[in-house]
Formats: structure tokens, sequence, C-alpha cells
């Protein structure tokens, strides 16, 4: 790491000095180079309307990944947040001192709030059972008895959700 | 057609690939729309290949098949063996450049065959070339291998400026390198590296995971540390913590019911300032400077022999380490390029120069100022807004003051006051022989050209007799650069005070405006309007012209309505005659303000304006 290293880069490359020898920055000498010039213009402004087209393209890609995916991040924020409420429904399931109307309005609010994604395009991946799929979940640990075979999701760490077919945030998977 | 030529950071732990853009690099997202790509490639028991994000989701299932930081194999004699073959790292780090050339085409929609890639600026010959091969195994031609400070420098412009002595700090997500150049006539030169490869932004993270664990155990007496899921959201949180660290003094951790005793769930909830995070991660901190001092006495230079400092790397957002840097070499860092992804923008510049697309992409320069105008009232239209880039055409339809105006002299100004005697005369000229129409009629186009080099050709024709006269001014005649500075500056302080003003501006010619289409719409209907309205109308008309002529807005305001008031009672009245007298063809006045003009041709740059140009004679 505290190796001394000198090293020249030349930063003009071939093309720049292949353009010194050419000699341009001199006015053309006679009809050829003149033709030569032109033909060298007109592709530099085919080449510049090209690249106005292109970038107009991928401008419009670009507005239409916002309008169709601008809460995107959004989301990403949210579900933690419904991720807690979900740990606080866990945990006052089996509660006997949490009142059964307490509870079931608790159910109510995460029932809100799962319509609520549903309606945006945001549903969650049912991955408990199914082949383990890297392209939906993301493993966090092998569960102890490991059958060989096909891996599959044994338990799930923490929902995942897709946002119009698209992995909002993956499932984080115990697989068998 | 020629193929697009990218820039690429193949990194240990991400990768980004980046394109010119017209005279700009820009990263090239991937497939799944992230703008860096995992440095991570797998093998699924069905023989799948997978890169990226997808192959690090599934790398504790499938370790012996998974592939993490090949970059530090590169060019030594390790081989992975998949299946029945025996993989060279050059091998596998071109499937990380296969998939980076392949969302990038998908992106682009055009072809990339040819790169730059970056590596370290250690890294020997046989490293550098393993680097190449994986390249040309991706089917790309590597047009140059190039150092990452280099193509940090290249980033941020540096190698315009001359001879210069820079300094590159790296500090990402597990290294810290850095890197002393000195920059020539399109040359540079490596005089020093040095770093500490096992440091970087998640030991950072570490220190608020161990102070978050071990205040929770103080204060509850449970060890998060041994907890596998609360540890898994203490460290999500611990990242959150740092990054929002960098832009506010003090930030929440609240991780409910992160875990659950016999009493019932436990939560954890603490604050963390910024003052406390730099305290945890001081030693860290010093820990890049040794290497920075290392790199300088190797170099045999003085900290202010340091021309300039660049930082990349996510970590160098951190205040504490940008204070560091600071401190010691008593300069400012160079921070204005995303740090993530300085070096694939600086290859992708690279790049282009390489394959010759650089002396097509014209450095081109913009206007300093805004230019226009001057137009009814005193008042400054802008044609051309500054900081826009030249050349370009712009123009403008306009149209006379007064009735029968026979001339309009176009006054041009540079600047940004809202009141044109505030801004800078260009150069004056008159368009005349304006056929005689009322107020408001005729179409005058202005035209501004500005060309690369600064000079502004302004033009007005008259759209009916196609009479045309023009200025040419040269780009000296404008204001230098103290006084450009001070004229945004002014521009600032008066933001407020220029605004209302221009209220008032607009109001008074809209209020003269009114007042005219009324009485000349009064004068149109003659006797077919009540005698005693006509003289309301007329008499509020005449009010809303001394208002005008004061600076007190809601005087104007209140008298337009009034006049519009009236104006709109007219009308009513006129139509219901109209329908009861069962006449077509009577054109009943509206009150709209007249002086619109109409859109000519199907030009672009032609925008409809209501504003008037005042002819020197018809008075001020």
């Amino acid at each position: 790491m505290e190796k001394e290293k000198k090293e020249k880069v030349d930063l003009e490359g071939e093309a720049g000095a292949a353009d010194a020898e050419k000699g341009t920055g001199g006015e053309p000498a006679d009809r050829d180079d003149w033709a030569r010039e032109k033909e060298e213009l007109i592709n530099l402004v085919q080449r510049k309307q090209a690249d106005l087209d292109n970038f107009r393209r991928i401008s419009r890609n670009k507005e239409k990944e916002i309008r169709d995916y601008g809460l995107l991040e959004f989301f990403k924020k949210l579900l933690p947040v419904l991720d807690n409420l979900e740990r606080a429904l866990a945990t006052a399931c089996g509660d006997e001192s949490v009142p059964e109307a307490h509870y079931k309005g608790l159910v109510m609010i995460q029932k809100q709030i799962l319509q609520l994604l549903e309606q945006e395009g945001v549903e969650p991946i049912e991955a408990l059972g199914k082949p383990f799929d890297p392209h939906f979940h993301e493993a966090v640990m092998r569960s102890a008895e490991s059958e060989g075979g096909e891996d599959c999701v044994a338990e799930e760490i923490q929902k995942g959700y897709l946002y119009k077919e698209r992995v909002l945030r993956p499932s984080r998977v115990v697989v068998k | 057609m020629m193929s697009r030529v990218v820039g690429i950071d193949l990194g240990t732990t991400n990768s980004a690939i980046a394109v010119m853009m017209g005279s700009e690099p820009e990263i090239i997202p991937n497939a799944e729309g992230s703008r860096l790509t995992s440095s991570v490639v797998a093998f699924s028991k069905d023989g799948q290949r997978l890169v990226g994000q997808v192959a690090k989701r599934q790398a504790i299932t499938n370790p012996e098949r998974t592939i993490l930081s090949i970059k530090r194999e590169m060019g030594t004699s390790h081989r992975v063996q998949i299946d029945d073959k025996k993989l060279t790292p050059q091998e596998i780090a071109a499937m990380i450049l296969q998939k980076l050339k392949a969302d990038a085409e998908n992106y682009l929609g055009e072809s990339v065959t040819r790169a730059v890639v970056t590596v370290p600026a250690y890294f020997s010959d046989s490293q550098r070339q393993a680097t190449k091969d994986a390249g040309t195994i991706a089917g790309l031609e590597v047009l140059r291998i190039i150092n990452e400070p280099t193509a940090a420098a290249l980033a941020y412009g540096l190698d315009k400026k001359g001879e210069q002595k820079i300094l590159v700090f790296d500090l990402g997500g597990g290294t810290f390198d850095v890197s002393l150049l000195e920059l020539g006539d399109n040359v540079i030169e490596v005089l020093a590296t040095s770093g500490n490869n096992r440091l970087g932004g998640d030991d950072f993270d570490d220190r608020i995971v161990k102070h978050v664990a071990a205040e929770f155990k103080k204060e509850q007496g449970i060890d998060l540390l041994q907890d596998r899921m609360a540890l898994q959201r203490l460290k999500e949180a611990a990242e959150k913590a740092k990054i929002e660290l960098s832009s506010v003094t003090s930030t929440d951790i609240n991780l409910p019911f992160i875990t659950a005793t016999q009493a019932g769930p436990k939560h954890l909830e603490m604050s963390l300032t910024r003052a406390r995070f730099e305290e945890l991660v001081a030693d860290l901190v010093e820990k890049t400077m040794e290497p920075t001092r290392q790199a300088l006495s190797d170099a045999g230079l003085d900290t202010d022999q340091i021309d300039h400092i660049i930082l990349v790397g996510g970590s160098t957002r951190i205040p504490a380490v940008q204070e560091a840097i600071r401190r010691l070499l008593g300069k400012e860092p160079h921070k204005g390029v995303n740090p993530d992804e300085v070096v694939a923008l600086g290859a992708a510049y690279q790049a282009a120069v390489l394959a010759g697309e650089a002396k097509d992409i014209l450095l081109l320069d913009v206007t300093p100022l805004s230019l226009g105008i001057e137009t009814l009232g005193d008042v400054y239209t802008r044609i051309i807004e500054r900081n826009t880039t030249i050349p370009t055409t712009k123009k403008q339809i306009f149209s006379t003051a007064a009735d029968n105006q026979t001339s309009v002299e176009i006054h041009v100004l540079q600047g940004e006051r809202a009141r044109a005697s505030a801004n800078k005369t260009l150069g004056r000229f008159m368009l005349d022989g304006i056929p005689p129409a009322p107020r408001g009629l005729p179409q005058i186009e202005v035209s501004f050209d500005l060309d690369a080099n600064g000079i502004v050709n302004v033009s007005a024709k008259d759209l009916a007799t196609n009479k045309e006269q023009h200025i040419t001014i040269t780009s000296s005649s404008g204001l230098e650069k103290e006084q450009i500075e001070k004229m945004i500056n002014d521009a600032e302080t008066y933001a407020e005070e220029d605004r209302k003003w221009q209220e008032l501006a607009e109001a008074r010619n809209k209020a003269d405006a009114l007042a005219y289409q009324a009485e000349k719409t009064l004068k149109e209907l003659g006797d077919k309007v009540e005698p005693a309205k006509a003289e309301e109308a007329r008499k509020a008309a005449e009010e809303l012209r001394e208002a005008a002529r004061g600076e007190d807005l809601e005087k104007i305001n209140g008298a337009t309505e009034k006049l519009n008031g009236y104006l709109h009672e007219l009308s009513a009245k006129l139509y219901e005659q109209a329908r009861a007298a069962q006449t077509d063809g009577e054109a009943a006045p509206s009150g709209e303000t007249p002086g619109e003009a109409p859109g000519a041709g199907g030009d672009e740059n032609v925008v409809d304006a209501d504003f008037d140009i005042k002819d020197d004679d018809a008075g001020k």
C-alpha cells in the first residue's frame, strides 16, 4: 500500500495525436480539403442531432419512470413502520393482558394500511413454503435441518413487497 | 453507426458505468434501476449465472458458488471451481462487466463495445492486464486502463487547469486509498499512494451499533448483539443514522419491539448527536490521516503544496472526515460530484476523449447574464436567460404601445434587474415604416442570436412589411467579470423590491391597456349604450388612468376592477339586447386586455407576449 508508483499517462491518446498530424486548426488549402471539412461538419451535425434525439428519448423514459414509480422511495421508508405495527400485533396476539378490543382495533389499522398500499400497487410477496428465489427473496440464514434437494423458504424473518411487479423490498427468509 | 463508448468503475464491492451525454458524463442505471451494481457473481445449483444484487441475496445459501470481492484476486493464480470448470478472476470479473454492458445497451438503445476501465493506482502490471482481459472477455474493446484517482481528477475537469498537484482521498465501504497526482501538459503522474485496505464506512456503522447496544444493555440489561434479528435491525438503523448525521446534528434511533422478555416487549429509543458520533469514530478518522501524511512524505510534498483535494467514496460525506482533511491540508476539498460516482464519470469522460469524441464535445460557454429589451413602463423583458448554453437563438413577438405608432425603438439590455434602467445598455436601434394601426395590432418579431464567441445579433422585423433592422454587439460591450457578479448579487439583494416594482409595472400596463380598450369600445358602441352608463364607464376609465400614473398598487387594482365591472355590465346588457333584437354578427366588447399578439408561424422559439415596445416619441 505504501509503494510509490510513478506513471505517466498521456491524456490525449491516439485520436489526439492523429489530429495533430493532420494539422487541424489550419485553414483548408484546396478544394479537396474544403470538401473533406464540409463532410466532417455534416457528420458532426448529424451526430449532434442524433445525440439530441437519443437524449430526448432517454429523458422521456426517465419521466415515465418517475410517473409510474415515483412513490418507490417513499414506500421503502414506510415499510419499516408497517413492520413495527405488525411486530406490535404479533406481541399482543398471545398476550392476555391486552384487551381483545384493542387488539382488534390494531388489526383494523393494519388492514387499512395494507389496503392503501394495495391500491397503489404495493403487495406483499408470498414467500413461506415457496422455492427460494433470489429475485424475490434474500437469504439471511440456513435453517438447522437441511434436507437437501431444492432450497425452499422455511421461515419469513421480514416480509417482502412488490411495487407494480418490481421488487420494492425482498423477503428476508430462512432457507431450508 | 459508431457504438457508444463508456467508462466503468469496477469496484471491490460495487461497480458503476457512465457515458457522455452531450458535454457531461452521466451514470447509467442497471436493469434493476440502481446506479450501483454489486460486484457479486454466483452460480445457482442448476448452473444459472447471477450477477449483482440477485447474487448477493443468495450468498448464504450458496457460499461455495458465490464470489465476492473478485477484484482482490485480479492478477493472481486464484481459481474458482464451478462444476467442471476452473474460472480465472478475469473470467469472473468479465461477468460483472457483461451485465453492466448489457444493461447499458438496453438503457441507451445502442450497442456498447468500447470502454475505459479504472483500477487502483497501486495495481501491478499483471493486475492491470487481468482487468483488460476481463473487458475483452466481456466483449468490450478496452481503450485504456486508467487509475481511479486519475479518473476522479478528470471528473472535476482538473486536466484543464494547467499544472496541479492533486490529493485524492478515497474512503469507500471497506477500503481507504490516498493518492497524490501531478497534472501537467495532458499528462498525469502518480507521485505516491497509501491507504488502509481494512478501513471503510462499515467500520463507522459498527461503532454506532456497539454504542447503542452498550447503552441498551446498561438500561435494560439485555445484550442485543446476541440477538440475530435485533442485530440486523440495529445495523440498518446505524447506517441510516450515520447518513442522517451528515446533514443534521442530531437524529433519533427508534426500534420498537426490538426484543421480548418475560416481562414483555422491549423498545429501543435513543437519540444520537453528531458530536457523540464524532467521539465514537475519532480514532477511525485519525486512521485516515496517517496514510495521508505518509503519502505526502513519500512524495516529498508539504501540505500547502497541494492545489486540489478530491473526495471519492460515500464515507467522505461524513463531516468529521471533511473537517480532518481541512485541518490537515488547510484547504477546502472539492465535493461537487457524487463521491460514489465520480470515478465512473471521469472514466466516461476519458473514454470519450480517447474515442475521438471529445473534439466533438465542444466546450460551450454560457451567457453569464440575461439579455433582453426594454418594454413599456421601463420594464426589462428577458429574451435569453442567464446561464443558457450558447450558441443559441430566441425570438419573441412584440407590438406597439400607442395608436398609429409607426416606429419602435429596440433598447438591448444585459442584466437581472426588473427595471430596464437598472440594467446595462448594450445598444439601441430603431425600426420604422410600421403601417399605422391601433396599438397592440402590429407584430414585431424580435430575434436574439448569440454565437459561440458571445457576439449578439439583435434584429427586429415587422411581420406585415418584412422590414427589418438589426444591430451587432460584440462580447466586449457587456459588463466586466466583477460587474457581472455585482449584478447577480444586486438582483438577489433587491429581489423583493424588484418583484414589487414588477407587479406595479404590470398592473400599470394592464390598467393603461384596459382604459384604452374601454374608451375604444365605448366609441364603437356609440348610442347603443345608455348615456348615463357610458359616462360612468368613461369616468372609471379616467380614474384608472389617473391611478396608473401613481405608485399605489392597491388603488390601481381597485380602479381596474371597477372599470372591468362596468364593462362587464355593458357587455351583458348588449348581449341581452342582441338576443332580444335577434341581430347576429354583433361582436360585444369584452373586458380583455388588448395587445395579445396572435402566434406567428410554427417556430418553436416564438412566444406570444402582451408586451408593448414604447416608441421614443410616444412619450415616457
